[in-house]
């Protein structure tokens, strides 16, 4: 006997699991009694592997064992005979996490008879609000289902990109213009990187004239501040002083590294007491 | 109509080129180190989506753009390094005398629980670092949800943040980095050292 189409356009419970990426590792129909709180019936069962390892058997109600009943493995539902045929009814679980993955974007046309089509999928997933439903006995408020709202990764595409999922945006390796500003390094601190060196030191460069634009600066704001200023409001200070000289962003970047002020201080532009910058002597 | 579908990606629109970055220890480098020891499940792995970091890259730049066009008073810094670690912050804003550290995120995780719950941990981590670097208790998270909650917004969400941190836990925070980055630079020399041996 042919399989009931699946697909949500023909259509007539696990550990709590919310807003997750998961990996759908295996989707058969089986015959189930709610643990032995209810009646037998028809339901979709879908192992979630979770990022943790952990697998969540969910199940979504598929429909009445008189009218459909499950494949030898599972894959399918197949109609009783003598029963009706059609596809599943429109207002069932099932249907309602089918339809979820056809409008996160999985193809309708590769939807036939065959539920295992799903496995391997990795997929967001979140409790969304039940719909009431007419003449649904004893329905409570405020209940939910888990569906999916996004796919991750169709069911044999490459490599899981785990990074993605919540990692917050990273910067590209690639390299392709120098930033307009750099950090600067104490003398001892300057080394040549070796390719794929011990990342040890900063390698930066700094124009002289930058560093020495950036020293008069610094001596503008002590002059006129009355020869000291806590180092902290120095980027501050800085930042006002230049207003819209183009330079300006640089050489505030230059006041922020500590490495500035301390080759100023080894070199007896200024003194710097811990806390405060003055005059160096 | 003749349409022939171009075999490019984001990348090719060359909208927002990642830009150089110096040698040495960066922030993101030992943050994703902890990550990586803390939740390997969650970070291991190469990053293969490139299109959303793509596009996290050119919403960060446009924001970039747009705040150096009206606001005066808020700057992109360059890298910035104490204790040989680099940093380099999305933004800073001088307000009166005061230092902002701005951190722009674009993400597609739940903005739910942000940013207190644990999802977002690194993400703080990184803005106390900055703090360090720049000498301040104050950031603000600018935060681009770009499927909202999941749950009541599916849309795009901006969200952003004032952080006032006290000075306890931006010293904590930048002594664990520290030491986490002492720990990856005796690892590369471990390395180097074993290439060494024929």
């Amino acid at each position: 006997m042919e399989g009931i189409s699946l697909r949500p356009s023909d259509a007539q419970a696990g550990g709590f699991l919310d807003d997750a990426d998961v990996t759908l590792t295996e989707c058969r129909f089986v015959t189930w009694d709610y643990m032995g709180k209810a009646k037998p019936s028809v339901a979709l069962k879908i192992a979630m592997l979770d990022e943790e390892g952990r697998v969540h058997d969910q199940y979504y109600s598929a429909g009445d064992p008189a009218k459909l009943q499950p494949s030898a493995d599972g894959k399918a539902i197949q109609g009783v005979e003598g029963a009706a045929p059609g596809g599943l009814t429109s207002s069932t679980n099932a249907v309602a996490f089918l339809s979820a993955l056809v409008n996160a974007g999985f193809p309708e046309d590769q939807i036939t008879n065959d539920v295992s089509v799903f496995d391997g999928m990795v997929v967001h997933v979140n409790q969304v609000a039940q719909p009431k439903r007419a003449g649904l006995k004893n329905q409570k408020e405020g209940q939910t289902y888990l569906l999916v709202t996004r796919i991750v990764r169709m069911p044999g595409e490459a490599a899981p990109p785990k990074a993605a999922k919540g990692a917050p945006v990273t910067r590209p390796t690639a390299v392709t213009g120098p930033r307009p500003v750099n950090s600067v390094a104490t003398p001892a601190a300057v080394a040549t990187q070796p390719a794929a060196a011990a990342p040890t030191a900063v390698a930066v460069e700094v124009s002289g004239d930058l560093v020495a634009k950036a020293r008069a600066t610094v001596m503008e704001i002590l002059a006129a501040k009355g020869g000291t200023v806590p180092k902290q409001r120095l980027p501050t200070e800085a930042f006002r002083v230049l207003g819209n000289d183009p330079d300006r962003n640089s050489i505030v970047t230059l006041v922020f590294q500590d490495a500035f002020l301390a080759q100023a201080v080894a070199e007896g532009a200024f003194a710097y007491d811990g806390t405060n910058v003055s005059f160096g002597a | 109509m003749i349409a022939t579908l171009r075999a490019g990606t984001i990348a090719d629109l060359g909208v927002a080129p990642g830009p150089a970055r110096e040698a040495g220890v960066h922030v993101s480098t030992v943050i994703k180190q902890l990550c990586r020891a803390l939740d390997p499940a969650r970070f291991s792995g190469e990053i293969t989506d490139w299109t959303r970091i793509e596009v996290g890259f050119t919403v960060e730049a446009w924001i970039e753009q747009a705040w150096q066009a009206r606001r005066a008073h808020t700057f992109r810094p360059g890298a910035i390094s104490k204790d040989g670690i680099i940093g380099s912050p999305d933004a800073v804003t001088f307000d009166g005398d005061d230092v902002i550290v701005d951190e722009i995120k674009c993400t597609w995780m739940s903005s739910k629980g942000c940013p207190d719950e644990k999802k977002f941990w690194h993400w703080l981590v990184q803005i106390k670092a900055y703090c360090h670097l720049l000498d301040t208790t104050r950031a603000r998270l600018h935060a681009i949800f770009m499927n909202g909650d999941y749950k009541d917004h599916r849309e795009p969400q901006y969200l952003s943040w004032d952080l006032q941190f006290h000075d306890g836990e931006i010293a904590e925070n930048w002594a664990m980095l520290v030491n986490q980055a002492t720990a990856l630079r005796r690892d590369h020399e471990q390395q180097a050292g074993t290439t060494d041996v024929p």
